[in-house]
């Protein structure tokens, strides 16, 4: 498999985080920095792309807590142990995740100054609308078998 | 501030006036290849590892045109069933299945392409430019 594509930005961050809504908000955000960005939804992928030698990879923001076969500290180690060229970030919570990928924009391809507050905001803003559709999916559900009943 | 976040757009669909495609494919190699030659193409680009994590971004409020699925998939929702929820509550959107697990006459859902695994990519992307008029 030619995964030669994706090697052609000069920074690539591979964002390991279970959260689909975080993780694609924060990878969004670093893309528009100007960084090329790899989403993993967890330790085991991201381990397969770390160990695919032909992915030119720079920077790991990885999330702790995540369901797989390891957590977030446990993939630093092994990064630090089988790939120390790269930078390891950890973020224990949403907030922190959001920060550390500002502090990449600030010093990133595309420079300035970046509000972490906007992001967070934003995915505020799709949990919440994540949230209401649940609830009127479940409404709707119960409806219909109330119907089916009748 | 950044350009992102001083436009009056928001930051899940960036580029006013793009399509956005949401990958589902919980392999992830194929969908690195798959995502960075969409994004090449000019789409706006949600990715998914699998279909609870596909409805969850679709229940985000994020609007998606074209959703490209595998239908041999981890997670709770089975994976033809979620293309069937999709065509039911979002009939607007596109549907484009890619599987090595089920053929084309196999499909239950009426789905607007198919493409059997392994498939070239660019074929694959060259169909969902044609489909959505890009």
């Amino acid at each position: 498999m030619n995964t030669g594509a994706i090697n052609r930005a000069a920074q690539t961050v591979l964002v390991v985080e279970d959260e689909v809504l975080v993780r694609m908000a924060v990878s969004q955000q670093l893309r528009e920095c100007g960084y090329n960005v790899v989403e993993a939804t967890d330790a085991d992928e991201a381990l397969t792309v770390l160990q695919k030698h032909d992915v030119i990879l720079h920077i790991v923001l990885s999330d702790v807590e995540m369901p797989g076969s390891m957590d977030g500290f446990a993939l630093a180690k092994w990064i630090r142990r089988n790939r120390p060229d790269l930078k390891v970030i950890l973020t224990g919570s949403v907030a922190r995740a959001v920060n550390a990928a500002m502090e990449l924009c600030t010093s990133g391809p595309v420079p300035g100054q970046y509000e972490p507050h906007n992001l967070l905001e934003y995915i505020r803003r799709l949990k919440a609308t994540r949230a209401a559709r649940k609830i009127l999916g479940r409404w709707r559900e119960l409806t219909a078998r109330m119907q089916k009943r009748r | 501030m950044g350009a992102i976040l001083n436009a009056a757009r928001p930051i899940g669909n960036p580029q006013p006036g793009r399509l956005t495609i949401l990958v589902v494919e919980d392999e992830i190699l194929l969908r690195m290849i798959v995502t960075d030659e969409l994004r090449k193409q000019d789409f706006n680009v949600a990715e998914a590892a699998n279909a609870d994590e596909a409805l969850s971004i679709i229940h985000s409020g994020i609007p998606i045109h074209l959703v490209l699925t595998d239908v041999k998939m981890s997670g709770t929702q089975d994976d033809l069933s979620f293309a069937g929820t999709i065509r039911a509550d979002y009939p607007d959107v596109k549907v484009v299945v890619a599987s090595g697990h089920v053929v084309e006459n196999e499909l239950v859902e009426d789905v607007d392409g198919f493409f059997r695994k392994p498939y070239d990519v660019s074929n694959l992307v060259r169909f969902i430019k044609a489909l959505l008029d890009h």
